[in-house]
């Protein structure tokens, strides 16, 4: 039983090697994932507000409406004040497209896409554009710049604080990146060597392989449950921090 | 001892570490939270989530640790 390719061939991510015409087209496991997912979003949103506008399909636009206030109430409207209403689409997509991808791994044959630092570095970056992006249209690029140091500092504290806070922000967006893709990659791993446990020591003696069968699968089941809270927890948390930095940038500034 | 073992050795003590770490600061947010809740329940609900979220930014705290860790031991 080869652990590292187990775990390899599960988790990471593998070309799947498209040439076409002497071009290598890079479509790997994980795009695909994002792909489909992408697709099955945009045909259920487009029905879904298609939905919505004729009164027709009454439950989903119901469901919609309380998904699409629940954001603005809880997310961009208590952090970002009323500059924000225009950034409500994008904090709608975003939760709905982490949480998708996120549930998607738990699908018995998908990858998750977020357990690729790839994948949340762009996300990271959208949402780095985005704060950056609404400090320069409220502020201007002098305020943006003036806002990083609190007025009323002494002068000679300025070239001191303001590396350190452009260096927090920077580190701000990192960061989020990191906290998506580690507990995703680390949920994912204890998932699978929980299985291994069971062939590894089946290998050394069959008999305790088949005893260590019932913990195993008891600490799987409640490994899973706890996979599915993480996945809704933090395409909530990365959805807030976005809010809440942007909110930073845009009214203390 | 070699340098090979030692870099597994360093990898494992560094998780353990990091997992203590977490279990105080997780353990201190809890009982900050239940001892407001207790003290006036009807701030229960905003109290769990503010739980909740603080709980989310420290596992990406302790995460950023065992990163590391792992990369410690692929690394070489």
């Amino acid at each position: 039983m080869d652990v590292a390719e187990t775990i390899s061939h599960h988790i990471l991510d593998h070309d799947w090697g498209v040439v076409l015409g002497g071009f290598r087209i890079p479509i790997t496991t994980h795009s695909v994932t994002i792909f489909c997912v992408s697709v099955i979003l945009l045909l259920g949103l487009t029905w879904a507000a298609r939905a919505h506008k004729s009164r027709g399909g009454k439950l989903i636009s119901v469901l919609m409406e309380e998904y699409v206030s629940f954001i603005r109430g809880g997310i961009v409207l208590p952090n970002m004040g009323n500059e924000g209403r225009g950034m409500l689409p994008y904090f709608c997509t975003l939760f709905l497209f982490i949480l998708c991808v996120n549930l998607a791994g738990m699908i018995p044959e998908m990858k998750t896409a977020t357990s690729n630092i790839s994948v949340t570095a762009a996300l990271a970056l959208c949402s780095g554009a985005l704060i950056v992006g609404s400090g320069l249209k409220y502020h201007g690029l002098t305020g943006f710049l003036k806002g990083f140091v609190p007025s009323g500092t002494p002068g000679w504290l300025v070239p001191l604080i303001f590396p350190l806070e452009v260096i927090s922000l920077v580190i701000k967006v990192c960061v989020l990146a990191i906290r998506l893709f580690a507990n995703m990659l680390s949920g994912h791993m204890v998932l699978i060597c929980l299985l291994l446990i069971i062939f590894i020591i089946g290998e050394m003696s069959k008999f305790f392989g088949v005893v260590s069968m019932f913990p195993a699968m008891l600490l799987e089941i409640f490994m899973t449950c706890l996979e599915l809270l993480v996945a809704f927890l933090q395409a909530y948390v990365f959805t807030l921090l976005t809010a809440i930095f942007a909110g930073s940038v845009i009214h203390t500034h | 001892m070699e340098l090979v073992a030692l870099k597994y050795i360093a990898a494992g003590i560094g998780a353990g570490l990091v997992v203590l770490g977490a279990g105080f600061g997780l353990g201190k947010i809890g009982a900050a939270a239940l001892e407001g809740a207790a003290r006036q329940p009807e701030a229960a609900g905003d109290l769990r989530t503010t739980m909740i979220i603080i709980a989310a930014l420290l596992e990406g705290a302790a995460m950023l640790g065992l990163v590391i860790c792992l990369l410690t031991m692929v690394m070489k």
